[in-house]
Formats: structure tokens, sequence, C-alpha cells
């Protein structure tokens, strides 16, 4: 693979050591080498990228960060103090966001803290040869310091809740053995059975699958967004970089085209009625017992 | 059974089918899933094009990812304070703006009465450090520009004034107050934006920027919440997105004289002297608040998501929920009075109401 320019990295150092003054006297021009060449490794692990691949690459890497960090990774007080001085409150307030009110947000926040600090129990915190190592080593100045922090921190949410709901899943199964109270879907059934629900839900499924798949993969990604994930239209906006109106316009036309597909399908390959195909819709909310999107939020 | 045959019933159910078609889909397989720091990189919108178009048509296809990226958005809002490079004293902005504030505030009191600053005015004027050649000197001397002509006009207004007392027509104590009142009317039509810029204001009150153009029908409410979110997040990162809903938007009465404020925490404010002080009408209205329409002091509609629609027809001492034709989101409203509206949903369908929202028929 090519190596990083040294005429390059020496004006990144320069770079990162105006944008943060504490690494002044700290972040020697050797030590940001060694963190750039492994930022390029790890990026191009892959692939053997040519000399203009891998400038643009390090060019675009957030070098001061990367040096703080490089710095905690390296036990140095001044920067751990500005870090924590810095981002430690950050932190609280975007676990604060993602999780509520309660606790489990500021747990996850001091459990990501001390594995940035390399004294976790995660797998991460702890080299094959028993060794600690800190969260740090798996930044790499692509993003900035604070977006990573909370990129860690969505990913250890997510991680938790699914851990969760897979315990309430199986504690409902459990009461259900025993027979205990089933859940609301299956009470509905009992009480109002009809013979053609799970065929009307199973038949919606597919032809809303095939409609689906016949949509370009981002208009599949923006349904997403805002139906799944409860985004509003200028956060779809801003992820798929489309004004607010061009993605509000952009769903009604794909709502449109999924709703006109299933109903062609519906009614022309299963001779449905307009009566049985609302009946469908109907079965495919009451049978939606996940709420994964408001499960994650 | 198509969009060709509008029916409200059977288009909240295809709605809430399709939001959880989605949920359901099953994870076609699509390579590894990018480590955290691609997607922190990617929600902020710095990989390249095509790092970008390969992380996106990962998570077209992974709902695990979008969740991740889901919640990153919703923290974009918290950051450090910016670190800025160091630059020589002498051209920092943080006393140059000062300074010109200053020069600018002096030069329109003594340009308004020469008299109450006396010599001292002058020395000031004299001693104000001389152009600069670098941007910030230019940034001053357009500032300079900008009050030179906001005084002018100002000094017109005056003088006209003056014209009107000594032709006998108002008494001179209303020809002050009309002054008085023209000059305010300057101040807030004709800020002199440059001059704000150096000074690096902090964050003009939300209220100051709605009111400034007020129209009270949700697309430009909508824009006003980006500019709100903007500036919001200008003046202060940290206070931009503490929660997961949007940042909010002010609704004016056409003649400015009340304005609501829904915040980013689903609260509702009202001000009565022109966003100079908010006081909290609702501590939370329970849904995102899209739009709204305050056709008078006393009438407010506020719309949201999920159906929600509000109205006060007592200047907000009280608010009422309103029953919608329609369960899913409402993106618009206007309202002549507090017994017709017109609401505007998300899926381009709109009804009207011309009973305070009792009934309401496609528009």
């Amino acid at each position: 693979m090519a190596t990083t320019n040294p005429r390059l990295v020496a004006r990144l150092h320069v770079r990162a050591l105006k944008e943060l003054r504490l690494l002044r006297g700290r972040l020697t021009l050797e030590v940001l080498s060694a963190a750039v060449d492994q930022s390029v490794a790890y990026r191009f692990r892959d692939s053997s990228p040519n000399q203009k691949t891998i400038s643009t690459y390090v060019e675009s890497l957030n070098v001061a960060d990367l040096g703080l960090a490089v710095m905690c990774d390296a036990g140095d007080d001044t920067a751990w103090e500005h870090l924590v001085l810095t981002y430690r409150p950050l932190l609280y307030r975007a676990a604060g966001v993602l999780a509520g009110a309660d606790d489990t947000g500021r747990e996850l926040a001091d459990s990501l803290w001390a594995e940035l600090y390399g004294v976790g129990h995660t797998r991460s915190s702890v080299e094959p040869g028993g060794e600690r190592r800190s969260l740090f080593r798996y930044f790499h100045g692509r993003s900035r310091l604070s977006t990573w922090f909370h990129s860690v921190l969505a990913q250890r949410y997510i991680d938790l809740v699914r851990a969760r709901r897979r315990t309430e899943s199986l504690d409902v199964d459990d009461r259900e053995e025993q027979g205990g109270h089933s859940s609301g879907r299956d009470t509905a059934t009992v009480e109002a059975p009809d013979p053609d629900h799970a065929r009307y839900a199973r038949l919606f499924q597919q032809a809303l699958q095939e409609a689906l798949g016949s949509l370009d993969p981002r208009d599949r990604l923006r349904l997403s967004y805002y139906y799944v994930q409860s985004l509003t239209l200028a956060e779809t906006g801003r992820l798929l970089k489309e004004h607010e109106a061009t993605v509000s316009r952009k769903l009604a036309r794909a709502r449109k085209q999924i709703r006109l597909a299933i109903e062609h399908t519906m009614k022309d390959r299963h001779r449905l009625t307009p009566d049985e195909i609302n009946l469908c819709y109907q079965y495919v909310v009451e049978d939606g017992s996940v709420d994964l999107s408001g499960a994650l939020r | 059974m198509s969009d060709d045959r509008p029916d409200p019933v059977d288009n909240t159910r295809f709605e809430d089918a399709l939001a959880q078609g989605l949920q359901d889909r099953p994870k076609p397989p699509s390579g590894p899933c990018p480590d955290a720091e691609v997607l922190a990189a990617f929600s902020e919108d710095s990989l390249s094009t095509p790092d970008r178009q390969e992380v996106e048509l990962h998570l077209a296809a992974c709902v695990s990812c979008q969740a991740h990226v889901a919640a990153l958005i919703r923290t974009e809002g918290i950051r450090p304070e910016v670190t800025r490079p160091a630059t020589s004293w002498w051209l920092d902005w943080r006393w140059l703006a000062p300074l010109a504030t200053t020069s600018v505030v002096l030069l329109a009191v003594w340009a308004v009465d020469p008299a109450s600053i006396g010599d001292s005015g002058v020395e000031m004027e004299k001693t104000a450090p001389a152009p600069l050649d670098t941007d910030a000197g230019n940034e001053l001397r357009e500032s300079r520009d900008a009050a030179s002509e906001l005084l002018e006009a100002r000094n017109a207004v005056r003088r006209e004034q003056e014209n009107i007392v000594a032709r006998g027509r108002v008494p001179s104590h209303e020809a002050a107050a009309e002054s008085d009142t023209a000059r305010a009317r300057e101040e807030v039509a004709a800020p002199a934006p440059q001059a704000r810029q150096v000074a690096g204001d902090p964050l003009p009150p939300p209220a100051d920027t709605a009111l400034a153009d007020a129209p009270s029908r949700s697309a430009p409410a909508e824009r006003r919440l980006d500019d709100l979110a903007r500036l919001s997040s200008t003046a202060s990162p940290l206070r931009n997105r503490a929660s997961t809903q949007s940042a909010g938007f002010v609704i004016t009465t056409s003649d400015e004289t009340a304005a609501w404020r829904a915040t980013g925490e689903g609260g509702l404010e009202h001000s009565s002297d022109r966003g100079v002080t908010w006081t909290r009408q609702l501590e939370s209205t329970g849904s995102e608040l899209t739009a709204g329409s305050a056709p008078s002091g006393s009438v407010c509609w506020l719309v949201g998501r999920n159906g929600t629609i509000l109205r006060t027809t007592d200047g907000g001492a009280s608010w009422n929920r309103i029953e919608a034709p329609l369960q899913s989101d409402i993106g618009g409203v206007t309202a002549t009075d507090g017994q017709t509206v017109v609401v505007e949903f998300s899926d381009g369908q709109a009804f009207v109401s011309a009973n305070g929202g009792s009934t309401w028929r496609p528009n």
C-alpha cells in the first residue's frame, strides 16, 4: 500500500496544534504520524488505494480530535482533564436524549467512560494477552470525537434495548406456557376469529415486499426513516441531503406507488374485493405487536 | 380503493399497515454493518461520495443501522464549544466587535442629538481605530456604512416630523411620540446586519426573527422552524436539540400584537410584547407540533403529528383539543377565525371546518 506523505502529515500536525492548543508540546509529529498511518491502514484494509486517494482521506481527518484521542490513550493527564471537562457533560446529555429520563442512559455513559479509560469489562477493554486497551483505539479521526462518542453510545443503547426485548419476549412466552395472560393480539384473535385473518396478513406482506422491492433503495430508506425511525421530515432530509419539502413530496409519491402496486396485486392476482383489501390493512396493523421504532427511540 | 377515490379511513389504515410492514421487512444480506465511526461520519456528512453511497445502500436494507443513524441525528445538536484557531490578538474579533458596536452606537446617538455627547463624543470618533486592511476592518467599515444609512433615514423621518409640527397639524408631544414609534419601526425593520455580525450578537430572541416576517401559514412556519434551528445552533450548540422533538417555531398574529412559540420540548409559550418576554402556557402538548395559525390575538390554532389539533379562543388561557378528520400527521393550518380553519395533512389531503372543528369536509 502507498504510504502517507510526510509533508502532508507535517501540515496536519501544524493544523492540530492550531486547533487545540493543549496539544502543543505534547503531540509530537512522530506520534501523530503513527496515528495517521494506523487510520489509513484501517480505512483501506480491504483495498489498495493510490497516493491521491490516501491524501484525500488524510486531509479529511479530524486531526485535532485524533491527536486528543491519541494523547488520552497514552495517559496524558492534561488531555484527560480537557476531555472530561469538555465531553463528559455532553455524553450525559446525549445519553439523556437517547434513553429518556431513566437511569439507563447515565449508566451507559458511565460504562462508556470506563471503557475509554480502558478499565471497562467488555471485550474491547482487554487485549488477547490480558493487557488493558482503551476504546480510543477504535477512533481514527474520520468523524468528530463528539459524534463518535454519540455513535458508540447509540450502539450500546440499541444493543441494550435488543437484549431487553429478547428477555421480555422470553418472559411472555413463559407466562403463556403457564397459562397466564396472553398478548392482546392473541386475545383479539380468540374473541374474533376470522379464518382469513392469517391469509390476508400474509398476502399483504407479500404484496408489500414486492412493492418495496421495486422501489429505489433511497425511496425505501426515506420511508424507513419516516415510518420506522419516526424521524421528522427535516431530520430525514438532513440525512438524505434533501430539502424537507422534497422529502415530503417523494414520500407521498412512494406511498401512492406502493399502494397502487399492493392493491393491483391483491385485486388482480388474489381476486380480493376492496373491502377485503381494507381488512388486510386492518389485520396487519392488529398483528403488529412489535414496535421497533418505539423500542429503539 | 385507490388515491383517485379519497377515503380517509382506508388511507389511515394503509399508512399504519405500511409502517408495520416496513418494520417487519426481513433484512436481506448486505454485508457487515459499518462501524460506529463510519456511521458517525455519515451523520456528519463528512464521508466521501462513494463511501456515503455505500453506507446509504447498506442503510436501505438494515433497520438496525437506520436506528443507529436516527439516534445520532437526535443527538446532533449536542456539541462541545468550537475551539478557535489561535490568531494574533490585534486581529481577534472579540475586541474588534465591541469596539465596532460602541462606534456604531456613539455615531447613532451623536447623529440624533450631537449636544448630548458634546466634545467627548467627537473625541471618541476621532480616536476610532484607523481602517484595517483585514476582513474585520472591512466589516467595521460596512457596519459604519450601514449605521450611516440608518441614521440618514432616521433624520429624514425626524425632519418630516418637525415639518408636521411646524405646520401645526400634530401637537408636539404627539409628534414626539410618533417620532419614537417611527424610530422603533426603523429599528425593527432595518437593523444593521453587519453591525450584528461584527458584534457577534449571541442569539436574537426567536420572536424577533419570526416577527420580522410574520405570515401564519404552515410553509413559512416550517421555514421559520429551520431558521430558528439554525440560529440556535449558531449561537449555542449546547441548547440545540436537547430532546428528540423539533426545534420549535413561532406563530404571530397579522398585526404582531401576540405571538405563540412552540418549544422543542413540546411545550407552548406566549408573548404579548413582540417576543421580548415569553410566558409558559402549556408544559406539553403531548405531540410534536408542526404549524400554527393565529388570526387574532385571542385565537390560535396549532397542528402536529398524529392528528393533533389544538385551539384557543381566549388568548391561550385555555386550549381545546379538536378531533381531527384523520389520525395522521398534519403539516399545515390556515385559520380565518375561531370557527373557520383549513388543515393540511402531510400526505397532501386538506380538510376544512366552518364550526370550530366539530365537523370536517375535504377541501
